[in-house]
């Protein structure tokens, strides 16, 4: 038998993916000690379990150095990647969505040259130019989007939102839903039609758990 | 500065000596396999009007292609398939001649892509095309001898998918869904995401036993049986033709004996537009894309002028000789 290799993205999604697959049966205890590796192995049901970064998961998984990967639906929809997005695991929810200070809010979709400022260029992008049909300049940033409407950067971000308390500290809004997020469970495309039974296996058994 | 005459442009490759006799050897089988099955050779132009593939879409969007001009301010592009060049060729050339006719071709073609791993912007194709039926059994000729071709190679372990985009054609259809809602389904399926596909499917108001087959096409994938689940009640005409056509393929390539290699998925919709009936991709262990892939394209001789039922295979050599030498190691 082949190992099946899963793609985790480090952090607290990879640990709550690792309750699932110890609930359905697969031995992660060696992942549970404190170990700076990046790689182990369950002989017993030979399956390899990597952690990556959360953006490189679905890397990994469409060139096929990962059979499955579980990964936030906010990296998919930025990188729009070639493989199955097969269950939604129902954790890590939370949204994409418009923020700006209150003033903005209704006023968006009049603004001629608003300026977005995220970290999903394509997501913003998306969201503002085929969904609304509007034209905007976008800003990319890599960390702490919240301070561009503060300093004149730009008009709003498009960001993750899951509390809210990062936005209210720095009085910013949500101003718009633009997407709901979670953890999904994807598949390479070829390992899905080359290993179909043990692959089907792990997706019934997961979809069941999350109740689909 | 980088000196960059020492370097090659992103995504083309030099082909050493060793890699060189390996590839030579690959096309060889190929060309021998297709050659006996009567298949002539023809050779296009590397390059075309831009005017000839405008419109493919899909994995020949026009962002996808090299493009250039002529002296006169003509749009070139390199070409980005041989399917619609030797469409053009056949309907402008060759449409007094007796149908069917039956072509292979081998050469570059050339893509704009994002170039990592397995992806390149210069690879070589080994292909035929079958022009001038309509009928099921042109699909098996071709699906058969591209797996023949696969076999001749030395690759036993592969697994040949076929889909059936007219069957996806008819329930789009028989839900009224426009061009954009279209793409946006097509694309839920394709990757076999429910959830999303709910999300569409929700606002649609069509039967519920086709709605739920839309939410369920996804898993629709495997041997004969999964064509059953797909007869539900409240199909339209052009979805059971569908379904009738593609059981038929799958019927003849296993009295033929590919029934160990083939089987069905109903879900698989990544494709180009020019493609109208079924579908096929071909994968094997070591390689994480399709070795071959393919389908029936109806509509696009007509394009040219001379409407006929075709289809056509087409095998990415370069995908197989990554197989062959990571078998080696």
């Amino acid at each position: 038998m082949r190992y099946l290799t899963v793609a985790l993205a480090k952090g607290r999604l990879a640990e709550l993916a690792m309750e699932m697959f110890i609930s359905i049966g697969m031995d992660c205890s060696e992942m549970k000690e404190k170990t700076r590796k990046l790689i182990f192995t369950d002989e017993k049901n030979k399956m390899k379990f990597i952690l990556v970064k959360a953006t490189d998961v679905a890397t990994y998984v469409e060139y096929g150095a990962a059979d499955i990967g579980i990964v936030g639906k906010d990296t998919l929809l930025e990188d729009s990647r070639n493989l199955y997005e097969m269950v939604d695991l129902g954790f890590g929810k939370c949204k994409m969505a418009v923020c700006g200070p209150v003033e903005l809010k209704g006023k968006l979709h009049s603004m001629p040259n608003l300026r977005v400022a995220s970290k999903y260029p394509h997501i913003a992008a998306k969201y503002f130019q085929e969904d609304c049909g509007q034209t905007i300049e976008l800003i990319k940033l890599n960390g702490s989007v919240e301070l561009a409407p503060l300093v004149g950067l730009s008009d709003v971000i498009v960001d993750i939102v899951e509390t809210g308390k990062t936005l209210k500290e720095n009085g910013l809004e949500v101003l718009e839903d633009v997407v709901p997020l979670s953890a999904r469970f994807v598949v390479n495309k070829v390992s899905m039609k080359m290993e179909r039974e043990r692959i089907m296996d792990i997706v019934n058994r997961f979809s069941t758990m999350t109740g689909e | 500065m980088s000196n960059w005459k020492l370097h090659t442009p992103n995504g083309v490759n030099d082909i050493l000596a060793d890699e060189c006799a390996v590839k030579n050897g690959i096309e060889g089988k190929i060309k021998a396999v297709f050659a006996a099955k009567g298949y002539g050779e023809v050779q296009t132009p590397t390059f075309e009007y831009y005017d000839c593939y405008a419109g493919a879409g899909g994995q020949l969007s026009q962002e996808n292609m090299f493009k250039f001009f002529d002296e006169q301010g003509r749009i070139l592009v390199l070409r980005p398939d041989f399917t619609t060049s030797i469409a053009r060729m056949a309907s402008t050339k060759m449409s007094d001649k007796p149908y069917p006719q039956r072509y292979m071709y081998c050469g570059s073609v050339f893509r704009v892509e994002q170039t990592q791993g397995a992806r390149q912007r210069e690879f070589t194709q080994s292909g035929i095309e079958l022009i001038g039926s309509y009928s099921p059994e042109a699909d098996a000729e071709v699906i058969a001898a591209a797996m023949d071709a696969v076999k001749a190679v030395g690759i036993n372990d592969f697994s040949m998918e076929i889909g059936q985009i007219a069957f996806f054609n008819g329930l789009k259809e028989q839900a009224c869904l426009d061009e954009d809602e279209t793409e946006r389904l097509r694309e839920r399926i394709d990757s076999k995401d429910s959830v999303g596909i709910k999300a569409i499917t929700d606002k649609l108001h069509i039967e519920d036993g086709v709605k739920q087959l839309m939410i369920d096409l996804p898993y629709l994938f495997g041997g004969g049986e999964v064509l059953e689940k797909a007869y539900v009640d409240g199909l339209n005409e052009a979805s059971k033709l569908a379904l009738d056509n593609i059981k038929r393929i799958y019927n003849i390539l296993c009295e033929k004996g590919y029934e160990k290699y083939v089987s069905i998925d109903l879900g698989m919709l990544e494709s180009i537009n020019y493609y109208t009936g079924s579908i096929f991709k071909c994968y094997t262990h070591g390689v994480a894309f399709p070795i071959c892939a393919g389908g029936r394209y109806d509509n696009l001789m007509g394009q040219f002028g001379a409407p006929r039922g075709a289809v056509g295979a087409a095998i990415g050599v370069n995908r197989l000789m990554s197989v062959i030498t990571s078998k080696e190691i």
